[in-house]
């Protein structure tokens, strides 16, 4: 019933979910209006880390994120935004267009470099990651 | 490239690390705050670990 390519698409599927994850939580995190919605946007983006961490083989430290990243971080930031009183009168200005999209073009530029160098470098085509090893042939 | 095993391939959690990092820098780089260059230096905190963990054995 439960063949191997039908779990490995199931877990594949579960894996893009939680990519999606990250990701929406790391846009709202650096484009939310309002801080405690980038605070909230973070926390996201780390559940979907730890969701990661499980497929890369290592549910304990998919455990201490969501402790200490989500449990704690997260609280302390939101502690520290409540008792900041960043008020809307005094809030910073809106960024211009033009700085915007600058930066945008430079953290662009940045990462289209680290993937280039990140694909490029590994030796051999693919490398597969270590996966949990039965006690048969260890 | 076989996209039914992705998340057995190291380069996709260098690219997933790589793409939170760029996000944490344009983040960084926006300065609206400081709370918010903090939020935007844990990401970029994060992208450094998706990597590491990622290439763990190497």
């Amino acid at each position: 019933m439960f063949s191997h390519e039908s779990v490995q698409t199931v877990a594949e599927g579960i894996f893009w979910f939680f990519v999606l994850v990250t990701f929406c939580g790391a846009i709202l995190a650096v484009s939310a209006r309002t801080l405690i919605r980038r605070v909230a946007g973070l926390a996201l983006c780390f559940t979907g880390v730890a969701g990661l961490y499980y497929f890369l083989s290592s549910p304990f430290v998919a455990f201490m994120q969501m402790l200490v990243y989500v449990g704690a971080l997260c609280v302390t930031i939101t502690f520290a935004i409540m008792l900041a009183e960043t008020s809307d009168a005094n809030r910073p200005p809106r960024r211009h267009k033009l700085s915007l999209f600058l930066g945008a073009v430079a953290s662009c530029a940045i990462t289209a470099a680290l993937v280039a160098l990140s694909i490029e470098r590994l030796p051999g085509p693919t490398r597969h990651l270590r996966r949990y090893r039965e006690p048969s042939s260890a | 490239m076989h996209y039914a095993s992705l998340s057995q391939n190291l380069e996709t959690y260098l690219v997933i690390g790589a793409a939170l990092f760029g996000l944490g820098l344009f983040g960084m780089a926006m300065r609206r705050t400081f709370i918010g260059m903090l939020i935007a230096s844990e990401l970029i905190l994060c992208g450094a670990s998706v990597n590491a963990y990622g290439s763990w054995p190497l």
